[in-house]
């Protein structure tokens, strides 16, 4: 009897949430999320496509060093016009600094001609945590058989100044344009850098 | 005309000079950022040093070199005359500074950043040096600002240096206070994600609260806690490698390594070498803090020193009493008879004991292997657990008050059910019943030795818990060899039969106890489940009593009574100490800690009867409760009475594998390791700390 309620119990454990990275290579296809306009998705709906998450955060510095130089918003362009699909998320808690609602989502895309896919609202920072998402931006791109093979920074200048994105590496757009060429991705994984992500706890 | 105004420049270059030492202060935003020169004049071919000073406006906090989860280092860019050349910052010693779930590493209040200059030889005497630094940090709160400013400051280049009294003395303290290198040796290996590393030959001081604060910043994952093992030869640090282990380290690493020297937190630069051989730290001591009770580190002797003496003194835990008078009731039967008889059931008791204490750690190692996060007192985690511990309490004392006996003959035994066989299977069951029920009490010296034992390989961790149940047994089978002692107990008679019926009280009043625990744990329902497997146990006793045809109902009732509190489930519990708690959460304690106040956390659960006594006796007395008041302390809970993964790894992260558990963290403290109170709290030992007297 006692070890029926010890099976219970190493189960319940199992299935607490953590904050731990998810290791690159991982299969990471089941997820439910809502974007900005109330459109429910699950990772799986993907199949087949690349996706990039980025997590992002307007009143970042280091977001609108990528945002306000169009940097972004370009990968997004690019990204989308060769069929990849394009999350950006919003952590950010109600009362935190870049939280926004569906409205406030489209009158931003509108401003900044925002190129992603959908935006991903997940003020719970349930999505967040389970990619241990810690800094805006945060990226990650999932390949066709859903499988992590991008977590990391943007680029390789962490400074939030907009003058260093000319002559820096962009992880993103080089393992992408390596996936294109049929190549494995070369960078899979580097130190994030930004912002915290605004998380409620 | 041009000679006069020369002359007019020197002069007031002379004059300004005694200002120039100091730059002017820029206010960024969130920063006042200042530069301070140890010298007004400086000689040629001499060293010097200018700061960047940075007051942060309260609650904001800006970065080391390697800011952890987020953020971006102090930056300094200096423009400098060619006689001049700028060192690298001296780094002051960082905190882990939590926000959320995120670790970064940097700095709050008033850092200095000094750096060392040298002037060439071929300076000339009488002209200037300008000296400007362009500064950059990230400023962040709970958002985040980049700043930047430029500043300024002159110096003249002199036959004789004049120091600045102020400013040398403000760096020469910034400088001492700040991580120097030293010597020592280190090694870090990685291995399925995780990472250890370690010091040996270490200057002195308290390393049972050690971090390592690596320069690089994928070494390891600065949002998983850092559990340090002090050895006599060293100090082990176990954490979570980062991705930067995927390509492996060739090279040494750099880092700091913080750690308590006279009261003080401080830290020195260390070189790491990667994948260098473990080195021997030495007997290994406690993991976390200083244990009470005067042991400070604990090696594996100490343990199983610790462990039995906590065994031994758990025989007199209120949890336990009751089961252990039924085993002083059956030995003073057998005192009087057969000497061999008396040493053979007080082995069979101890084996018992000894069965129980091995199959609950060796479930407790399985279960934890899974990943669970578990601890000592895991057991009455469970409702359904404590449940029918209680209902097992409530036979138990049915049965001494002579409601039902056993097939086995009556007054033969004086163990408890499965025990009333009498004999050595008796004395066995006595054994194991007396364990599970003394699981929620925690003796003196237990706690350390336990907490030890879990982090431990796992011979090492059945060798301490054998030692512990060595002594739990070790009073009753020293009583059976000591024949004085035997003979002093009274000569078995009619009081035996009547002190067995005394007895049945302290159990229901366990049994009762146990269902408080279980109300806490499950609610109402969980306590109407219980008490009704209560009344069918009685009714059980009653139709089996009956005989015959009566037997089926009973042994059907009986069945029901043991399956209901299966059907117990766990809810939120509720804190029992008077004074405002809130509930602990480790962001909740970066939160208040950041607001500038004083927290005391307490680590408990119902079913820890140490917890309880020290809540009643000592936290929400008057005069604990006035100081918690007075000095503005905010009491937090951290209530374990159902399982929690966050709360079981916070124990661990301190050395513990159960409750109780109080930590002081004092006002203005940025670090996230708080002091250890001892186990048994008294009001005065908690109104001083509180007070920081």
């Amino acid at each position: 009897m006692r070890l029926l309620a010890y099976a219970t119990a190493a189960t319940l454990a199992l299935a607490a949430p953590a904050f731990a990275k998810i290791p690159t290579g991982s299969n990471v296809s089941d997820m439910t999320v809502v974007d900005s306009e109330g459109v429910t998705h699950n990772l799986s709906d993907f199949e087949g496509k690349r996706v990039v998450l980025e997590w992002t955060n307007e009143g970042c510095p280091y977001v609108k060093k990528h945002y306000s130089t169009d940097n972004m918003q370009d990968l997004q362009r690019e990204a989308t016009a060769s069929d990849v699909v394009w999350l950006s998320v919003i952590s950010s808690a109600p009362g935190k600094q870049g939280y926004k609602t569906g409205d406030e989502v489209a009158s931003w895309k509108e401003a900044h001609n925002v190129a992603s896919t959908a935006v991903i609202l997940d003020e719970a920072g349930e999505m967040g945590k389970t990619f241990s998402a810690r800094t805006t931006p945060h990226m990650y791109i999932i390949d066709e058989d859903q499988t992590l093979v991008y977590q990391g920074a943007i680029d390789d200048n962490n400074s939030a100044n907009p003058d260093t994105i000319e002559g820096a590496t962009n992880y993103v757009r080089q393992a992408l344009s390596e996936m294109d060429a049929g190549e494995a991705v070369s960078v899979t994984d580097t130190q994030p850098y930004g912002c915290s992500v605004k998380y409620a706890s | 005309m041009r000679t006069l105004l020369i002359t007019l420049l020197l002069w007031l270059t002379a004059v300004s000079s005694v200002f120039a030492s100091t730059s002017l202060s820029v206010d960024t935003g969130r920063v006042e950022a200042s530069l301070l020169s140890s010298h007004y004049r400086v000689a040629p071919g001499q060293t010097f040093q200018i700061a960047l000073k940075t007051e942060l406006d309260e609650q904001w906090h800006t970065y080391w070199r390697n800011p952890g989860d987020s953020g971006e280092p102090v930056q300094i860019s200096w423009v400098l005359p060619e006689t001049v050349t700028a060192g690298d910052i001296v780094w002051p010693l960082p905190a882990p500074i939590p926000t959320g779930p995120i670790i970064n590493y940097g700095f709050e209040g008033a850092p200095l950043f000094p750096v060392e200059f040298s002037v060439s030889d071929d300076a000339a005497v009488g002209s200037l040096i300008e000296v400007t630094a362009e500064v950059y940090y990230l400023v962040c709160k709970d958002i985040c600002i980049p700043e930047s400013g430029v500043l300024r400051l002159v110096l003249q280049v002199a036959e004789t240096s004049e120091i600045n009294d102020a400013n040398a003395a403000a760096i020469a303290e910034a400088l001492d206070a700040a991580p120097r290198e030293i010597d020592v040796e280190a090694a870090m290996q990685e291995a399925d994600g995780q990472l250890s590393l370690q010091f040996a030959g270490l200057p002195e001081g308290d390393f049972s609260d050690a971090y390592f604060f690596p320069n690089d910043n994928t070494v390891l994952v600065h949002s998983d806690p850092q559990t340090a093992t002090v050895g006599d030869g060293g100090v082990q640090i176990d954490t979570t490698a980062s991705f930067g282990w995927g390509d492996g380290f060739s090279d040494p690493q750099e880092g700091v390594l913080a750690f308590d020297q006279d009261g003080e937190r401080v830290g020195r630069i260390v070189t790491v070498m990667p994948g260098a051989p473990r080195l021997d730290i030495g007997k290994g001591g406690s993991g976390g803090t200083a244990i009470p009770a005067g042991v400070t580190s604990l090696g594996l002797f100490g343990a199983i020193i610790g462990a039995f003496l906590g065994g031994v003194i758990l025989n007199l835990m209120p949890c336990v009493f009751p089961v252990i008078s039924l085993k002083a009731l059956s030995l003073a039967k057998s005192a009087h008879a057969e000497r061999a008889v008396a040493r053979k059931q007080a082995w069979a008791y101890a084996l018992g004991i000894f069965a129980t204490f091995a199959l609950l750690v060796i479930l407790l190692l399985t279960v934890k292997a899974t990943g669970a996060a578990l601890g000592w007192g895991f057991q009455l985690q469970n409702p359904i657990v404590v449940g029918l511990l209680a209902l097992l309490l409530f036979a138990v004392g049915l049965n001494l008050i002579g409601a039902y006996e056993i097939a086995g003959g009556a007054y033969q035994g004086t163990g408890a059910t499965l025990a009333e066989k009498g004999g050595l299977t008796g004395s066995f069951f006595t054994g194991a019943l007396a364990v599970l029920v003394a699981t929620p009490c925690t003796a003196p010296f237990m706690a350390g030795a336990i907490g030890y034992a879990l982090a431990q390989p796992a011979l090492v961790t059945l060798i301490v818990f054998m030692a512990l149940a060595a002594g739990f047994a070790a009073p009753f089978v020293i009583m059976a060899y000591a024949p004085g002692l035997l003979m002093k107990l009274p000569k078995p008679g009619p009081w035996m039969v009547r002190l067995r019926e005394v007895l049945a009280f302290p159990m229901f009043a366990a049994a009762l106890w146990l269902v408080w625990v279980v109300g806490n744990q499950a609610g109402v329902d969980g306590i109407a489940l219980v008490l009704m497997a209560m009344l069918l146990f009685a009714l059980a006793v009653w139709f089996i009593n009956r005989g015959s045809i009566w037997k089926v109902f009973g042994s059907v009732a009986l069945l029901i009574a043991i399956a209901l509190p299966f059907a117990s489930r766990t809810t939120p519990a509720v804190a029992s100490v008077d004074v405002a708690t809130q509930a602990w959460s480790p962001e909740r304690v970066a939160e208040l800690q950041a607001s500038g106040q004083a927290v005391f956390v307490d680590f408990t659960a119902d079913w820890c009867v140490t917890c309880k006594v020290n809540e009643r006796l000592v936290l929400s007395t008057e005069s604990v409760q006035a100081a918690f008041v007075e000095t503005d302390t905010a009491f937090l809970v951290a209530d374990w009475t159902n399982k929690d993964d966050e709360i079981a790894r916070e124990l661990e992260s301190y050395g513990r594998a159960g409750v109780p558990l109080y930590l002081y963290f004092p006002a203005g403290d940025n670090y996230v390791r708080g002091e250890v109170l001892p186990q048994i709290l008294t009001p005065d030992l908690v109104i001083s700390t509180l007070r920081g007297t």
